[in-house]
């Protein structure tokens, strides 16, 4: 049965975003100092100029058609886009939570070191998926972590971030560069 | 007479040179991995062909790229025939394309014909798959012959008719269509301009000058954000595969009755699969819907109809190669993975486009060569898969999500040993959730990413070399066909937009009229009566509590 999954505030800031993303291009464009030889008619801000138009244009009709379906119908509406699969419960917080502990797993990465990082980082993201127990969590996130740090930093040679293992692995000859 | 005779040869020597590289012997190696992959990948639930593509593009990039192509290739065939293992076993489609599959095949798994079921999926997807290449070599034969006409202008026509065709053919709404391509585009041009070498949104950032690398954003917008989507969800099937049950491949006699409807499949899947924006899921709803009609037991569908899981996973497989046909011939791929593959072309140095397949004979040569030996390798061992596979329908989806997100990091961050690189990766993947839930086209952005370099060169060189004249430029016979097919595909995605609000709101209004009528009517039983709560009233659940964000 259809129903009403789509939040418009959300959407509304979406195209809004898109909005001021459309006036940062054309302001990069007017501020964009000519180049001094130009090889053709259009030159290199002739698309970009183009671009910035339609997506101000577009985002612009998007945020004026949401502002009037959310007076006249309501926040909520059909989705547009891909809705979560019914026969499966959906989590709201979870994805943006996800979205975050990657960010900050990666802005981590290279001064704490991928041995310290990837299994705390797997062990969270499981935690919040409620995978089973926290012993089985903790048996995927330091099985995954020792089989990639093998192929790729032994086998293949990819030099991961040693953070503060640097001289700890390097004394143990597990790394050489 | 002599473009027969010489389109004839050009098909044997097609055939012939796909038959070569499979002379040697190191290819099957790669052949069974790409297979092999490909199954395991189909048979995951929320894994499928894009996924599987972006999880292993960046380990390919130390490869040749025959080796490349090859393994590509052999990874679709087995994930259009490994999603039918839990459709049919546990009543959970691998992918979308293989929601129909679970309707008649997991009825005859219930009814005790498991291996009657399976096996008419794996016979229906190999013979589709191996039919359907000589359909994709036919066609791909005259559209190189094409190429030689194609100069800028008609080339700027065709990256304008695959975005087009691309926003008016996904997604319900063609406006935010354009916006996803508009911003798809604007990724790519950050850096050094095709023409002047001047650089562009860079911010003076060292490194975006040499721009950022197609790959990277595409496998973010396509993979990391569906993985996102993936991790709102609470998965907890069990499969109940630890029961025993038959695996006994049906007799011949059984399988005989099917023919019509695999030939019928693989007809279906190769048009439309060669529908840009189309792809796997359409082609098997239509094809089931063909076979539905010609079926002399059209009321057995739904209900264990062998045809049904026949025409269905024909269509699947030979949408491969359908999808081949716009991407190969033409440089416009129609489906996510075909993006990817394009990607990937694109890191080799190749530009895509019509000359694709006239300037580099080898890359279609490699594709034939993987979608046969794809087929060849797994109509020996398809059948043993299937079975070895079993254990892989317990494994936890939740799993599966988080730990495919590790493997994407672990994948880009190996292409240029830069974090900086996986968190752009990140980042689009970020956009793409948003987009993926709001109705922007991520297929869209993600091809505006790779065609960009292309639809701004030819534009502008093309106009230099035309001294800048728009009616010479625009005026071109072919380039005005083009432009008038993508004037139509966007009135047609149009179209679609209007009907699907149109629609909607008429559905809305009669569940709202039947609520109501039932709230009416109601004699204080609650709706779900006395069962479990529906997945329905979960997520029902989970909107009132404002989760859907």
């Amino acid at each position: 049965m259809i129903s009403k999954t789509m939040d418009r505030r959300y959407d509304l800031v979406g195209s809004l975003a898109f909005f001021a993303l459309g006036i940062a291009v054309l302001v990069g464009v007017a501020t964009y100092p000519p180049p001094e030889v130009v090889f053709d008619a259009i030159g290199p801000m002739g698309l970009p100029f183009v671009l910035g138009v339609l997506i101000l244009v577009a985002s612009g009709f998007v945020s004026i058609r949401t502002i009037i379906a959310i007076r006249r119908d309501g926040i909520m509406a059909v989705a547009e886009g891909t809705e979560d699969e019914l026969e499966h419960p959906s989590v709201g917080w979870r994805a943006p939570a996800i979205m975050v502990g990657s960010f900050v797993y990666l802005l981590t990465l290279e001064p704490v070191g991928f041995l310290i990082m990837t299994p705390l980082a797997i062990f969270g993201a499981l935690r919040a998926m409620y995978y089973r127990t926290w012993r089985a969590q903790a048996i995927v996130a330091v099985a995954f972590t020792i089989v990639a740090f093998v192929v790729f930093g032994m086998v293949l040679r990819v030099p991961l971030p040693h953070g503060l293992l640097d001289s700890l692995l390097f004394s143990l000859g597990l790394v050489t560069f | 007479m002599e473009f027969l005779l010489d389109a004839v040869s050009q098909f044997l020597l097609a055939i012939s040179s796909g038959f070569a590289i499979l002379l040697d012997p190191g290819i099957w190696v790669t052949i069974a991995i790409g297979s092999l992959l490909g199954v395991v990948f189909g048979a995951l639930p929320g894994i499928g062909t894009t996924l599987a593509y972006a999880l292993i593009l960046p380990f390919t990039f130390g490869l040749d790229i025959t080796t490349t192509i090859v393994l590509l290739m052999c990874v679709s065939v087995g994930a259009q025939y490994g999603n039918s293992i839990p459709a049919i076993l546990v009543g959970v489609p691998g992918t979308p394309a293989a929601a129909l599959t679970v309707l008649d095949g997991f009825s005859l798994h219930k009814k005790g014909e498991s291996g009657y079921a399976l096996g008419i999926a794996f016979l229906s997807s190999i013979s589709g798959q191996i039919v359907s290449i000589l359909f994709f070599i036919a066609a791909i034969i005259p559209l190189a012959g094409l190429a030689y006409f194609f100069l800028q202008p008609e080339l700027f026509a065709l990256y304008l008719f695959g975005l087009v065709a691309i926003v008016s053919l996904t997604g319900n709404n063609v406006v935010k269509g354009l916006l996803a391509v508009g911003f798809g585009i604007l990724l790519a041009i950050i850096g050094l301009d095709p023409v002047n070498f001047s650089p562009r949104f860079t911010l003076d950032i060292p490194f975006l000058r040499n721009g950022i690398e197609p790959a990277i954003l595409v496998i973010g917008l396509l993979a990391v954000s569906e993985l996102f989507r993936q991790t709102r969800q609470h998965f907890q099937w069990n499969s109940g595969t630890t029961q025993r049950f038959d695996m006994t491949f049906p007799r011949w006699r059984k399988i005989r009755p099917t023919i019509p409807a695999m030939l019928g499949g693989t007809v279906v899947g190769t048009l439309v699969g060669a529908v840009p924006g189309a792809g796997a899921t359409p082609a098997a709803m239509i094809a089931y819907q063909q076979a539905r009609v010609t079926s002399k037991n059209p009321e057995l569908f739904g209900r264990g109809a062998p045809d049904g899981i026949a025409a269905n996973e024909a269509s699947q497989n030979a949408s491969n190669s359908g999808e081949l046909i716009p991407t190969l011939g033409l440089g416009i791929p129609g489906s996510g993975s075909m993006v990817l593959l394009l990607a990937a072309l694109t890191l080799n140095g190749f530009v895509p486009g019509p000359n694709l397949v006239s300037e580099a004979p080898q890359l279609f040569y490699a594709v034939v060569a993987g979608l046969l030996g794809g087929s060849i390798f797994l109509l020996f061992t398809g059948w043993f898969i299937a079975r070895a596979l079993m254990k892989l329908l317990t494994v936890n989806r939740s799993t599966v999500i988080i730990l495919s997100l590790a493997t994407v990091i672990m994948g880009v961050y190996s292409l240029n040993y830069r974090v900086l690189d996986v968190v752009i990766c990140f980042a689009a993947g970020a956009v793409g959730y948003f987009m993926l839930r709001y109705g922007y086209s991520v297929p869209a952005a993600a091809l505006a990413v790779v065609l960009a370099t292309g639809l701004e060169g030819s534009l502008r060189r093309g106009l230099s070399i035309f001294d800048d004249d728009l009616s010479q430029f625009f005026g071109r016979p072919i380039t005005i066909i083009v432009i008038a097919l993508a004037l139509t595909f966007f009135a047609i995605g149009v179209r679609r937009t209007i009907t699907f609000n149109r629609r909607t709101a008429a559905e809305l209004r009669a569940a709202e009229a039947a609520h109501a009528d039932g709230v009416a009517s109601s004699t204080g039983e609650p709706p779900g009566g006395d069962g479990p709560p529906s997945a329905t009233t979960a997520s029902d659940q989970s909107i009132e509590n404002g989760d859907q964000k």
